[in-house]
């Protein structure tokens, strides 16, 4: 089997794609003393699924099956015990501004919105907010792409009408 | 609101990140000598520990059915027609209930992290769900519990008692261990007595992975659009 990541190449591959961990990592676990614990897990599968890694895998793929499959199954396993709590409650650790702009409340009502999608919606949406082709994103998810596009402009729309709804309120 | 406004806030993200300087390596843990040490660790909350559990009840499975045979071959007569019966039928209701524990292990080394995320969620879902598969297959073994004690020569002496009492009591719980192997299946967790029959909180889990498996089914169906 052809195995394209190593030991050497591998803090270079998770360095480069940190931020999408970050994002995945912020999306299934609302509770932040988990968030450090739920990174190391993530990691820690993608460095053992590195081990067998194939070059007939595209990698940005691998990566997200990985990332993805760890995050939902860690929600699901936490799920019962912390509810969801709005994100601008739960992001202490990104700076805050001291100006509090429209842009940034409306950031930080997708986001909420983001968290209270469904863990599979919720996937979906990450992946085409990260602008993968609706190909890449079937590959990812295990379904069809027209599944994937249908699917897609119905969250669009319902995270749409949330944020038009948080704004009026 | 456009699709490209959406887009433009999540890109926001990246910006914030940057600003809060999060993402630098030390709050990672990247260091590679950690994952080593941190893999005897993490495989206590992986699947490993799930493969290990099903091991140990394999063994001590295989043990018990082993004891039963024991007993089963050295009591070889018609006195104890009763306890071989039973004996053997508890046996093959404990050998089946190994076997199922068998494909969960081997279930368990199928899942691949990199997998499409449906095909790993639905894997790991139907391991979850499949606890109950074992379940009812250990209610079949309650009837046999209820006469292994009987022999020819205590009906003989009290027939009215075996038929009175014994007959009753083992032809109900053969009724009712029949009744929940075949009931028992997640298509039935929304009545009422499958939720007072598993209310208690180790099965929560369970029930919501079978949940989880309809949510993963009705997400690989292909939504049709009500035509204009």
């Amino acid at each position: 089997m052809a195995t394209s990541i190593d030991t050497s190449n591998f803090y270079k591959v998770i360095e480069d794609n940190k931020a999408i961990l970050y994002k995945i990592c912020h999306s299934y676990c609302s509770n932040e003393s988990e968030h450090e614990d739920l990174v190391q897990e993530m990691i820690y599968h993608l460095w053992k699924s590195a081990e067998s890694f194939n070059a007939e895998y595209r990698f940005s793929t691998w990566m997200y099956r990985v990332a993805l499959n760890v995050a939902i199954s860690f929600y699901r396993k936490s799920k019962t015990s912390v509810p969801l709590v709005p994100l601008s409650n739960l992001n202490n650790d990104i700076a805050a501004s001291p100006v509090t702009t429209n842009k940034e409340i409306q950031f930080q009502l997708l986001q909420q919105a983001i968290q209270e999608l469904k863990e599979l919606d919720r996937a979906l949406i990450l992946l085409w907010l990260e602008e993968k082709s609706y190909q890449d994103i079937s590959e990812i998810m295990g379904i069809s792409e027209t599944n994937v596009a249908t699917r897609i402009s119905r969250i669009k729309e319902k995270l749409k009408q949330q944020l038009r709804q948080q704004q009026n309120i | 609101m456009e699709d490209h406004q959406l887009a433009s806030l999540w890109k926001a993200y990246d910006q914030k990140l940057e600003q809060a300087r999060l993402l630098n390596l030390q709050s990672w843990v990247l260091n590679l000598q950690q994952f080593e040490r941190q893999q005897q660790q993490r495989a206590q909350h992986t699947l490993g520990s799930v493969v290990r559990i099903k091991t140990g009840l394999v063994i001590a499975g295989l043990l018990w059915v082993a004891l039963l045979v024991y007993l089963l071959l050295h009591a070889l007569a018609w006195s104890k027609i009763f306890f071989i019966i039973s004996a053997g039928a508890i046996a093959l209701v404990n050998l089946i209930a190994i076997v199922v524990y068998l494909q969960h292990i081997v279930w368990i080394q199928q899942i691949k992290p990199y997998d499409s995320v449906l095909a790993v969620q639905k894997k790991l879902e139907q391991l979850k769900v499949s606890t109950l598969q074992i379940t009812r297959i250990l209610f079949l073994q309650a009837p046999f519990y209820c006469c292994w004690f009987v022999s020819p020569a205590m009906i003989a002496a009290s027939p009215l008692a075996f038929w009175l009492i014994t007959v009753p009591i083992t032809a109900f719980f053969t009724a009712v261990s029949i009744w929940l192997y075949i009931n028992i299946k997640p298509a039935n967790k929304d009545k009422k007595w499958f939720k007072l029959l598993f209310s208690s909180k180790e099965w929560t889990g369970v029930l919501a992975a079978s949940a989880f498996l309809d949510e993963i089914e009705a997400f690989k169906k292909e939504i049709v659009l009500p035509s204009e």
